[in-house]
């Protein structure tokens, strides 16, 4: 099988690496990078807990192999925070009782992030419609919504102060 | 997973040299959604993947001298998002957004659902009632297939040849009034394998609702069912919409189909929903015609 010289860049840092040609994203980024907020459920597409953005677009990392994500940007869970700030997203998944096992929180709040990026001011609708692809067992998804519904408050208020400045 | 090689092409050129020196052991890969399931579940063995997902400028939708044209490469994302694509073609949309999930519509490609024949996909109804056609290309050049010749569906194979790959779809635009709707039954709302799906193109004339044409395909219900249904069609084309006319239409159409049955649904009940199917989306198209398109 051949291999690969391939650069990822994830979470803002390049990554020079030789990848086999049927390496998936998902194990170049738990393995090899580390990243183990990337979860794998079901790697048939159905369970969405491996969810990445890629370009700013969630995908699931358990379908792409990793020699087609060269040169592209990749962002997981672990880049969203700054340090130890959390990103406003993930104070509201804590604050809303968002989490119970955790399996399925690092893709709804990467998938939140791209719709908020795209749409900071999403209806009801539009949160469940985004995030139906991604499942949980655990908390019968209201608090999900509703932590997603309270960081748009919370990122509102941090536009204002900036606007304000 | 299965051992393969991935082959990084340098130009399309590559592409279609590797493609046809491979023979049938060498396919493309695109968004990956469709093949790497099944290369998981061993239901298909290639020696070697072209990936011909870094060629953006097969990443398109656009209108050219009265026809409108999709990259193979176009997500169906890019679909959603395209200014194309809404007024009478909003079959589209409808498709776009009970596509999959919001992760696999960002990756899954247009000429990847056209290249599959596996009797579910969602995007070739809406194709077939636009008269779409399939342009392929290979070293030895390029030639054009009606959506309706690429499938074999008994034998749930394309006749897309060895070596050739898709580089677009294409449709002519109509110039009267026209419009398209698009719907899919499953076993839940979001994130299914459809049942049945069907998609209707209806082309009348608002005041005096002549139907200049009609056109209506179904592609999860399986069987040897063909993507158009033809006779259905005839009993409306060239006749005006009135109750009369449009019960034959659902009765010939209702005949027409040769449902399968399966452990997802028996081949009564896919017959019984096509048929509402059919009813209510024609009756979407002749409200959004006689709105004049609002
Ligand atoms: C969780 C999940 C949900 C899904 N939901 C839906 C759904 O709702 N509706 C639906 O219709 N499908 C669905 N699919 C199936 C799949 O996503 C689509 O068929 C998709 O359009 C395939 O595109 P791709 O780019 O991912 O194809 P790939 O996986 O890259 O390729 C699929 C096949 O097409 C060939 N191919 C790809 N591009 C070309 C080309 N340009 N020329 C010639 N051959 C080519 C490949 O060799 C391969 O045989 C789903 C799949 C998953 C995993
Ligand atoms: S692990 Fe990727 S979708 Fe389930
Ligand atoms: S919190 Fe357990 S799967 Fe969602």
């Amino acid at each position: 099988m051949s291999k690969h010289l391939v650069t990822l860049n994830v979470n803002g840092e390049d990554h020079v690496l030789y990848v086999d040609s049927n390496e998936r994203l998902i194990d170049t980024l738990r393995h090899r990078i580390g990243l183990r907020s990337v979860k794998e459920g079901c790697g048939t597409g159905d369970c969405g807990s491996c969810t990445v953005l890629l370009d700013g677009r969630p995908v699931l990392s358990c379908l792409i192999l990793t020699v087609q994500a060269r040169d592209r940007r990749i962002t997981t869970l672990e880049g969203l925070g700054k340090g130890d700030e959390l990103h406003p997203l993930q104070e509201a998944f804590i604050e809303d009782h968002a989490v119970q096992c955790g399996y399925c929180t690092p893709a709804m709040i990467l998938t939140a992030k791209a719709l908020l990026d795209r749409n900071p001011e999403p209806s009801e609708e539009e949160i469940k419609e985004a995030l139906g692809g991604v499942l949980c067992r655990c908390t019968g998804y209201y608090s999900i919504i509703r932590a997603v519904r309270s960081a748009v408050k919370k990122m509102h208020g941090v536009r204002r102060m900036e606007n304000e400045r | 997973m299965l051992y393969f090689d991935i082959h990084v092409p340098e130009s399309l050129d590559d592409a279609l040299k590797v493609l046809e020196e491979g023979g049938g052991e060498v396919v493309p890969i695109a968004g990956g959604t469709g093949l790497i399931p099944r290369l998981y579940l061993r239901r298909t063995r290639p020696r070697l993947l072209v990936d011909i997902s870094g060629f953006k400028d097969m990443r398109y939708v656009k209108r050219d001298g009265g026809y409108i044209r999709i990259g193979a490469l176009t997500t169906i994302s890019d679909l959603l998002e395209s200014d194309v694509i809404g007024g009478p073609l909003e079959a589209f949309v409808h498709m776009g957004k009970m596509f999959g999930s919001w992760q696999i519509r960002n990756v899954a490609t247009v000429g990847g659902n056209v290249a599959t024949s596996s009797l579910i996909e969602d995007l070739v109804p809406v194709l077939e009632v636009l008269g779409a056609r399939v342009k392929l290309i290979g070293r030895r050049g390029e030639r054009v297939v009606a959506m309706e010749k690429l499938y074999d569906k008994d034998k749930r194979a394309t006749s897309i040849r060895p070596g050739e790959m898709i580089s677009e779809v294409f449709f002519e635009e109509k110039k009267r009034e026209y419009w398209t709707a698009f719907d899919k039954m499953g076993r839940r709302s979001y994130l299914v394998m459809a049942l049945v799906n069907v998609a209707i193109m209806l082309d009348m004339d608002p005041k005096s609702r002549h139907v200049y044409d009609v056109k209506v395909a179904t592609n999860a219900i399986g069987g040897s069912t063909p993507g158009r249904a033809r006779r259905s069609e005839s009993e409306l084309r060239g006749r005006r919409l009135n109750d009369g006319n449009v019960d034959r239409f659902l009765r010939a159409f209702e005949d027409e189909l040769s449902p399968r049955d399966d452990f997802r649904a028996s081949a009564e009940y896919r017959r019984s929903i096509a048929k509402v199917m059919a009813k209510r989306l024609l009756e979407y198209c002749e409200r959004r015609i006689s709105e004049g398109g609002k």
